[in-house]
């Protein structure tokens, strides 16, 4: 058995001994900034801040990058997604006469774009340890974890404040009369991993969730690395044990509950496809009026006489048989996979007989009444495989031999094998509602005794409940007996009859989506809680009630603290870290790294920040326009600070005090959705269920029994960020950028650099896909005009026009894949794919 | 041809601080915490007091994965130990190959080391740290000695996956160090690597002159814009190019006699596959240091025995033994083990205590266990045919000689010429090494 992997970090002994520093940084109150005074003074306080370090070292800051590269820059940093064409030839129109304005306007359309949520959605998902299964062996699926996700990029499209935004993830059971999505948010701590495992210590999983609770609350509010002070008092931080189990407390008392979610999208097609079920039932019976219905229980046709065969007695295992006043019998009650049906009857005067006839009947519905099929199955279908009769003398049975088995229908054409004891036998696949007949043929005529008992035993093997319903037997002394007859063709009224069953078989099927929640347990149910004695459950110390840890202000007043008590805390005017840490995330993700490096921890062992002042403007400002991040967001990116240009002009000085932006490789989902974009294959759509994109059978193969089922249509265009996130199988495309593996909260993903990343560019099946698809395009569009097919590569891929040298590079790499290929369309894919795999088509500059 | 200029002569070898004894390294990680008791380290002692509790004095303060101490009890070894070797080295019945190379091996005793949980523990035996985001031991290596190999990464990890890896790629990532340090995962069938094949309609001629126009336009782009990951994005181009020949090649079993496939053991069948599968990996770790890997990982993670002790036991020793053993005799008969150094080991041992978790029926097996444990290295400097430290009768703590895995670290830079305080990397405002503050080179382990 194994920890979870965030767990077993947490569980271990934090080495490095160092007394919890209360004089830190991080735990300070927020300093009352003054923007410093420059010459000339900046008109963006960010930029005052950044340049006054600046200065100190006596540095300047770069020139603004070029328009295209901030075009680029803001559809990359906004929404993950690049400029299109046409965005950047409106948007070069727009900077000729006003560049201010341009920037301007394009900043304000992507904060108001849809797909802007997507991207921040996707760094808070990050954050929330966001995946779609169990993480454990078994991995069991998540199916509505794509609710939460979606109610993450519908807040952050909104600008819900973040404050508001956190505390219903905390807590948005706990306020007054909450609402779906209100408890939808509480899918945030439903993101923990969960053993199911058999033989797993089911209370000891329990208990890690509330650690990961605690922990992942503590990294993505905090900053903090809390867990450390699971088994023993932090030891670089001033968290004590106590406090950590204070904290515990407040997540010690939670389920699991899955609520059902009211998407109106969903509910409005539903209606209107109800709408149209309906209608179109009334029309089918409206015909079906107009037709005159025939008689179907006619039976056989032709001269044979048949004589029915009354049993008195009827078993079956596991299902009811019941004998009606005709003889017939009708099955009813449980439907098992396998069952004989035992029919008996006296033999109450001798006879001839020279074979034997079973027949399944049918009813044919009336009006909107559902139709009585031969079969019991759920689509109405029956296998017989076994047809024995026997006759029984002074309590002996006696097999009676059988020549032959006709049947007047069979839909697996091995009705004569229901005379063998074979699986396989007489078939009617699915609602039949006419009455069916098979004939037994004797092997040789039988006289039977007055007083002895026919005893038929009717198999059906064939699993699925493929069981007769309502069958009758009867018998004929006729010396050459007529085989059944054929049935005839469908008539118009069976027809219509059959439309109506099919439609009244499957009626629209109302939406029954769920969202993953949250609540607390019973009053009865409730838990105490209690140190854990070096982070072992079993091992009770102290009861401890919920609270806050004192080092961060204010103590909370209330003697039984909530949730709700704690995530209102957390924006305390007080609180130091909330601010600073959120802050310090939207910078990260606008400069590739935070003010704050590591923006995963603000404590002693994280680093210091580069412009402290800064930071605390930042943090103020976030917290006095509301917590609106796309206010936020939108200052930095109006910043000069933000607008310089990335080029690394002296290679040998770090970029801690920010002379220059940064360039950086693109997260892996944007790694695809720039593929999508450039190749024109990309599927926009928002939200709903996560896709499956195809993957080679040994990846999915890792886990065990392992589903994927592969994604059709558009949904394989879809952004990176929908792709399925089951925590064995994570997709390779992803972990092999860097996506992390969702089991701790992550604040700040790595960025590697490696040959998988080469080799996956280079021939992974989607992006190859995505090269010929641009290819073709350019070359339908340009023909044999290069030049020109290279201006549009370039601005589809890189958002730029080609220099000189570059041009002269593709010309000269074409002219060869010409000569190689002797197929210019794949010429061009092929220098279309040069595109794809060059280093800026991935980097945000 | 490709082209070869200034930016790639920052991968080309660089010379250590001193002269080195190992050039090459292949370590045979045992996922999980094989039981030293049970195949290293006999105690005649705990079986006799097999069933009984352990001294409250030991118990003190100590932290279990599982077990309940309170009612806990000594659990003994039914395993049978002999002498073999000229050096007469210990060794369990469990490993029969192995000990036919007793005189080749450093058995280490007294390992020890502070984590006792899977993650932290592999991350520090990897790392030298517990925590995510520090570099491994194969990735110091190639920052600080190059890769020598043109054709395939020069730090290269292949799995054996019982329950797959804690740290997942964390086991072989490069940290805060550059990217291209990283390790590489190696499949040991079909095609090694996702993505090695070039798509249907590009025929080889088009693929290498697509890698010499996407080098030629990211080499304009960086002597325009100086980014550093530009220069290392070339770099992974022409390795990506050179691999897609290569890493066949190199899986490519057909040019082995059949008796040395034999030998390692890839002939074997078991229910699980990973016999064959780990004789795979061994011949592949040969055949990848022969073409210039500086380090290869072998992951086998299928030693967490809390409970089937014996009959698990039995089990990885038959996936590993033979191969292992086969391994040390190819590379000693290749005169490759000489600069070769072989590291055998997990992440923690297991209690000289039966587990009995909560939950447990009966006592079968054996929890973690940091305070003390065993590992062996052969070849690449090390001085065989010997046994560094012991633990107490019981089998619980160190009694002489401790190696704390910093120790065992900084005996291995040593190998490879480094002085491990100097080998270091700077990141966010401090100087970082592989033995973090830590560290004292075992001087007995050298030749």
């Amino acid at each position: 058995m194994r920890f979870p992997v965030t767990l077993a970090i947490f569980a271990l002994a934090c080495s490095h001994a160092q007394s919890g520093d209360e004089d830190h940084w991080s735990f300070q109150p927020l300093t009352e900034t003054t923007i410093p005074v420059l010459s000339p003074q900046p008109e963006n306080p960010i930029d005052a801040f950044v340049r006054a370090r600046l200065a100190e070292k006596n540095l300047a800051p770069s020139q603004e990058a070029p328009p295209e590269s901030l075009l680029r820059r803001l559809h990359l940093d906004l929404t993950g997604l690049p400029p299109g064409p046409d965005d950047i030839s409106d948007f070069q129109k727009r900077w000729q006469t006003d560049p201010h304005a341009a920037y301007t306007g394009a900043v304000d359309e992507l904060l108001a774009s849809p797909h802007f949520g997507e991207h921040w959605g996707k760094h808070w998902l990050d954050v929330a340890r966001f995946g779609e299964s169990d993480g454990y062996l078994g991995d069991t699926l998540r199916p509505w974890a794509w609710v939460y996700r979606d109610w993450v990029i519908d807040a952050i499209n909104k600008d819900m404040p973040f404050d508001q935004f956190s505390i219903e993830q905390l807590a948005g059971d706990l306020l007054p009369n909450p609402t779906q999505g209100q408890r939808a948010a509480l899918g945030f701590h439903r993101n923990s991993l969960k053993n199911t495992e058999a033989g797993a210590d089911r209370e000891l999983d329990r208990t890690k969730r509330v650690v990961d609770r605690v922990a992942t609350t503590g990294t993505a509010w905090l900053g903090l690395t809390l867990a450390c002070a699971e088994c023993h008092d932090h030891k670089h931080d001033p968290v004590s044990q106590r406090e950590f189990y204070e904290l515990y407390a407040f997540f010690n008392n939670l389920e699991d509950t899955d609520i059902s979610y009211r998407i109106e999208k969903e509910w409005k097609a539903y209606e209107e496809k109800l709408a149209k079920w309906k209608a179109d039932l009334r029309e089918l019976e409206t015909d079906l009026e107009k037709l005159p219905k025939p008689d179907f229980h006619s039976g056989s046709k032709g001269e044979t006489r048949w004589t029915a065969i009354h049993p008195d007695k009827v078993e079956a295992g596991g299902t009811d048989l019941k004998i009606e006043d005709d003889g017939s019998i009708l099955a009813s009650g449980k439907v098992p996979s396998t069952v004989t049906y035992f029919i008996e009857s006296p033999v109450k005067e001798e006879r001839n007989v020279t074979a034997f006839r079973l027949t399944l009947r049918g009813e044919f519905g009336e009006g909107r009444e559902k139709g009585l099929p031969v079969g019991r199955s759920p689509s109405g279908g029956m296998i017989l495989s076994m047809f024995f009769p026997d006759q029984i003398i002074d309590g002996k049975a006696k097999r009676i031999a059988l020549a032959a088995a006709h049947a007047s229908h069979d839909d697996g054409g091995k009705a004569e094998e229901t005379i063998l004891p074979t699986t396989d036998g007489w078939k009617i696949s699915s609602r039949h509602f006419r009455d069916h007949e098979i004939i037994f043929e004797l092997k040789a005529p039988l006289t039977l005794a007055a007083g002895s008992r026919l005893k038929f035993s009717l198999g059906h093997k064939s699993g699925s409940g493929l069981l007769s319903r309502h069958v009758a037997l009867s018998m004929t002394d006729a010396p050459e007996p007529q085989p059944a007859t054929p049935l005839p063709a469908q008539t118009s009224w069976e027809k219509k009859r059959t439309e109506i069953e099919k439609l009244l078989a499957a009626p629209p099927r109302k939406p029954s989506t769920k969202t993953q929640s949250l609540k607390e347990v019973s009053e009865k149910e409730r838990r105490e809680t209690h140190i854990h004695i070096r982070g072992d459950y079993t091992r009770s110390g102290d009861r401890v009630q919920p609270n806050v840890p004192k080092i961060l202000p204010p103590a909370i007043e209330s003697e039984a603290p909530t949730r709700l008590d704690l995530a209102q805390w957390l924006f305390a005017p007080e609180n130091p870290l909330t601010a600073r840490v959120s802050a310090n995330r939207i910078w990260q993700h606008l400069f590739g790294v935070g003010i704050v490096p590591t923006s995963d921890d603000l404590g002693t062992y994280g680093d210091r920040p580069s412009h402290p002042a800064l930071l605390d403007w930042l943090a103020s400002e976030y917290r006095n326009n509301g917590w609106s991040r796309k206010k936020l967001i939108r200052r930095i990116v109006l910043s000069e600070t933000y607008r310089q240009s990335s080029h690394n002009t002296q290679p040998d000085l770090s970029n801690e005090l920010l002379w220059r932006q940064n360039s950086y490789r693109v997260p892996a989902e944007t790694v695809r959705d720039i593929h999508l974009v450039a190749s024109g294959l990309f599927e926009p759509e928002i939200g709903g269920p996560s896709i499956h994109p195809p993957l080679p059978e040994f990846v999915t193969a890792v886990g065990r029994s392992v589903k994927w089922p592969e994604s059709t249509g558009p949904d394989r265009y879809r952004r990176g960020m929908y792709i399925f996130l089951k925590r064995t199988v994570l997709y390779p495309m992803l972990t092999a950028f860097d996506a992390p593996d969702t089991s701790a909260a992550c604040s700040r993903r790595e960025r590697t650099n490696t040959p998988m990343q080469a080799l996956t560019l280079l021939n992974d099946p989607v992006f190859f896909e995505c090269s010929e698809a641009l290819g073709r395009d350019l070359y339908k569009e340009h023909g044999e005009d290069l030049d020109t097919a290279i201006d549009d590569l370039f601005v589809r891929t890189l958002g730029r026009s080609p220099k000189i040298a570059e041009r002269d590079t593709l010309r000269s790499a074409h002219d060869d894949f010409l000569r190689s290929a002797k197929n210019p369309e794949l010429a061009m894919i092929a220098i279309a794919r040069v595109a794809t795999n060059l280093d800026e088509f991935i980097t945000r500059d | 041809m490709l082209r070869d200029d200034g930016l790639l002569a920052s991968d080309s070898i660089r010379a250590p601080h001193f002269a080195p004894k190992a050039k090459r390294c292949i370590y045979l990680f045992m996922e999980g915490g094989p039981s030293q008791m049970d195949l290293f380290d006999p105690k005649p002692k705990l079986n006799e007091l097999d069933g009984q509790a352990m001294p409250d004095s030991l118990l003190e303060g100590v932290k279990f994965a599982f077990t309940q101490k309170d009612t806990a009890r000594l659990l003994g070894s039914p395993r049978t130990f002999q002498k073999y070797g000229q050096c007469g080295m210990d060794m369990s019945d469990l490993l029969p190959h192995l000990s036919r190379h007793a005189d080749d091996i450093a058995l280490i005793r007294s390992m020890y080391c502070d984590q006792f949980n899977h993650l932290p523990g592999q991350l520090l035996m990897l790392t030298g740290s517990p925590f995510r985001g520090w570099p491994t031991l194969g990735s110091w290596l190639n920052y600080g000695l190059g890769s020598p190999s043109r054709d395939l990464p020069g730090y290269v990890a292949m799995t054996t996956l019982g329950r797959g890896l804690p740290g997942g790629a964390a086991s072989w990532s490069s940290g805060f160090l550059p990217s291209n340090y990283s390790g590489s995962l190696f499949r040991n069938e079909g095609s090694p690597v996702l993505n090695l094949d070039t798509p249907d309609s590009i025929n080889p001629e088009m693929q290498r002159r697509t890698i010499e126009a996407v080098n030629d336009l990211n080499r304009q782009r960086f002597s325009e814009t100086s980014h550093p990951e530009i220069a290392s994005r070339i770099r992974n181009y022409e390795l990506a190019y050179r691999m897609q020949s290569a890493a066949p090649e190199l899986i490519d079993l057909s040019d082995e006699p059949e008796s040395l496939k034999e030998a390692y053991g890839l002939n074997r069948e078991d229910k699980t596959g990973f016999a064959a599968s780990y004789a795979r990996n061994c011949l592949l770790a040969r055949r990848l240091i022969e073409r210039g890997t500086r380090f290869v990982s072998l992951f086998l993670s299928t030693w967490d025995q809390h409970s089937k002790l014996d009959s698990e036991l039995a089990m990885n020793c038959h996936i590993s033994d033979q191969p292992v053993a086969a391994l040390l005799q190819d590379l000693k008969e290749r005169g490759l083990l000489e600069e070769t150094l072989v590291v055998w080991g997990g992440e923690f041992g297991r209690t000289p205590l039966g587990e009995n978790r909560s939950g447990f029926k009966t006592v079968t097996g054996r929890d973690h266990h940091p305070y003390s444990f065993s590992m062996w290295m052969a070849g690449g400097g090390i001085k065989g045919g010997q046994v560094i430290g012991e633990t107490d009768e019981i089998g619980w703590g160190v009694e002489k000689d401790p190696v704390h895995v910093h120790d065992l670290h900084a005996t291995i830079l040593h190998l490879f010429g480094f002085d491990h305080e100097e080998l270091t990397y700077h990141f966010q405002g401090r100087d970082f090494r592989l033995t973090d503050v830590h560290g004292k080179v075992v001087e007995k382990l050298l030749v």
